[in-house]
């Protein structure tokens, strides 16, 4: 009779590591955020935000991403539907190029724009014929940011319209609504989940663009200096109404994120759509 | 009147078809999984463009390739049931009816739809979401919603396939609510020749994308023209070759699994043939028995399996090629038949039919 050797406890070490290894992570991630509060605290906040800079910031930062975001949502979405049910030849090459945006470095943006429709640019002739100042000016901002964030929702409306029951869209046709009808009434409600995780993702990055505004429209306070422009010339001037603007753009991130995980329902993974372009 | 012309090419296989339905009759179209039914469906209902061919319906041109003619489905308003319904997940009920009730004012569309949903059983249920209703249901809601857009054909993609046994019989009743309500031409397509004919009229059964044979239900049953088509019937198939011998009146086959098959059918070709009876004219006695009766019919088979089917039981049995044998229960308990079991399966004469033997299949 063999008896089996009393086994040794074995030390169960890989979950361990993994622990270790989020510990480490989750360490790293949020002590930089918890840092702007613990710095800035209620008092400084309130009267750093009193200072007109910051103000004229956060009120510009909301006025252009807003209305950045309105002008992708009113082309994205009829364009995205279009990529989303057609089949045609080089679809591919145009869905890569309507996504170049999200790899190019935001300074190089700020630079293609500025070739494209600066006083120098391709069609600057034409935009200052028309009568619309770019550089410097305001509107110089919603076009960076319309830039830089549109590929954003562009990449999940299409995703969000492509999930939509191709039969849904069949019966609505078949009972009498045309195309627009079936478009407004049938796959923009079944995709709105999606519509609106694209929408607050291009919000957040308009919300943190930096680089192309800078280079196409500058830094003027109350003009063209969004929340992300003045916290770097408040930095080095007055770190406290730097760090009071930084909890405020903080606080709207977080609740941006919330919402997003919100819609998407509790087993959704924040951003899985991008992990998985 | 719904006429039809359509050719298109499928995986493999071209589908060809013509086809007219009067109103307020219903034809199905009866084929394998894969057999171009649904793309049938959708070319009439303008979902999807054939190759070549012509729609018309109540005289009006929906689809003529040659004239460049291709109505939108919004202008050919099908009331079309999909297979799975394809309800709107996020409407209620009467929301989901509402919809194709686009002729209507708009004040007057919550009324008209639940008096839809109440024809077919639930209006109760108004206000209620696809996901959370059954089976039934569903189906029930989606015939309403195709009979509130003023359909001009309705188009019925296997619309029991989705319900199980219990259902069925009350689908049935609202699915002959619905074309009679509608009195328009009726379209069906399924696999199922049973579904087909509680259903419809008359039936189409199309085979690698041509019609094989086109009648009504029970002359398809009896008179099938094709192995084909005796297969879909729920017919015993057998293929073999006519030998010369048999008494008189008689012919004999030898079949290719061994054995020998009788028929009084005149007219029987010489060479390869198929044969078909129905399972519940085989009757079964135990190897070794004395026969009893006179049937001309008698071939050894081996049980593989007994399965109760509502009050009878299916034996399915090998006999160097597979057949069926449909008994009474009685019949199952005094035999003792289990998987295993050595049986003769006994048939009349008259009850062997010929048709062409299937094509495709060598030897």
């Amino acid at each position: 009779m063999t008896r089996a050797r009393p086994k040794i406890p074995r030390i169960a070490w890989f979950p361990l590591v993994m622990a270790l290894a989020l510990a480490v992570a989750l360490v790293f991630l949020t002590l930089p955020i918890a840092a702007i509060f613990l710095e800035a605290g209620p008092a400084e906040l309130a009267s750093s935000l009193g200072e007109p800079q910051a103000r004229d910031a956060l009120w510009l930062s909301l006025a252009t991403t807003t209305t950045a975001l309105a002008i992708i949502v009113a082309v994205g979405t009829p364009a995205a539907y279009l990529l989303a049910t057609r089949r045609f030849r080089g679809r591919a090459a145009l869905i890569t190029l309507v996504e170049l945006p999200l790899v190019v470095p935001p300074a190089v943006a700020g630079i293609g724009l500025l070739a494209a429709f600066g006083p120098a640019g391709l069609l600057g002739g034409a935009i200052e014929d028309a009568g619309i100042r770019l550089v410097f000016e305001t509107a110089g901002v919603v076009v960076a940011l319309v830039f830089v964030a549109s590929p954003f929702y562009l990449r999940q409306a299409q995703a969000a319209f492509e999930a939509v029951d191709p039969t849904w869209t069949a019966a609505s046709r078949t009972l009498g609504a045309g195309e627009a009808r079936t478009f407004a009434r049938v796959a923009i409600p079944a995709a709105a989940p999606g519509l609106g995780t694209g929408a607050a993702l291009a919000w957040g990055r308009a919300l943190g663009e930096f680089g192309a505004t800078l280079i196409f429209a500058g830094s003027l306070q109350g003009v063209t200096q969004t929340a992300p422009l003045a916290i770097v010339e408040l930095f080095g001037a007055d770190f406290d109404a730097a760090l009071a603007l930084s909890a405020v753009l903080v606080a709207v991130a977080a609740a941006l994120l919330a919402t997003v995980k919100l819609l998407r329902g509790p087993a959704a993974d924040p951003g899985g759509d991008l992990a998985a372009r | 009147m719904l006429r039809a012309e359509l050719a298109t090419a499928l995986r493999g296989f071209e589908l060809r078809l013509e086809l007219a339905v009067e109103p307020g009759r219903c034809l199905a179209v009866v084929g394998p999984s894969g057999a171009g039914k649904s793309s049938l469906l959708r070319a009439l209902a303008g979902l999807l463009r054939p190759d070549a061919g012509r729609v018309e319906c109540d005289g009006e041109t929906w689809l003529d390739t040659a004239a460049r003619i291709d109505l939108p489905p919004e202008r050919r308003r099908c009331g079309f049931v999909f297979q799975d319904y394809a309800l709107f997940g996020q409407m209620s009920a009467w929301r989901n009816v509402a919809y194709g009730l686009g002729h209507l004012p708009r004040r007057a569309r919550r009324q008209a739809a639940v008096e839809l949903l109440d024809r077919f059983g639930i209006a109760t249920l108004a206000d209620a979401r696809p996901a959370t209703l059954s089976g039934g249901e569903r189906q029930r809601l989606a015939l309403a919603r195709a009979l509130g857009s003023r359909p001009r054909a309705l188009l019925l993609d296997e619309p029991l396939a989705a319900l199980d046994a219990t259902t069925r019989a009350t689908a049935t009743r609202s699915l002959q609510e619905l074309t009679a309500a509608a009195a328009v031409p009726a379209l069906l397509v399924t696999h199922d020749f049973v579904e087909a004919s509680l259903l419809a009229d008359e039936i189409a059964v199309i085979e690698a994308g041509e019609l094989a044979q086109r009648g009504a239900p029970e002359t398809l049953a009896a008179r099938p023209a094709s192995a084909f088509v005796a297969e879909l019937t729920g017919s015993v198939v057998l293929t073999g070759r006519t030998t010369g011998g048999g008494q008189d009146g008689e012919t004999e086959i030898a079949l290719d699994g061994g054995g020998v098959a009788t028929t009084t059918a005149s007219e029987v070709p010489p060479g390869r043939v198929a044969i078909t009876v129905h399972p519940w004219e085989i009757a079964l006695e135990l190897a070794g028995a004395a026969p009893h009766g006179s049937p001309r019919n008698r071939l050894p088979a081996t049980v593989r399996s007994v399965t109760p089917v509502g009050g009878r039981v299916r034996v399915a049995l090998d006999a160097g090629q597979p057949l069926v044998a449909e008994v009474t229960a009685a019949a199952r308990d005094e035999l003792g038949l289990r998987p295993g079991a050595e049986v003769v399966a006994v048939w009349k004469a008259s009850a062997t039919r010929i048709v062409p033997p299937p094509a495709g299949r060598l030897v």
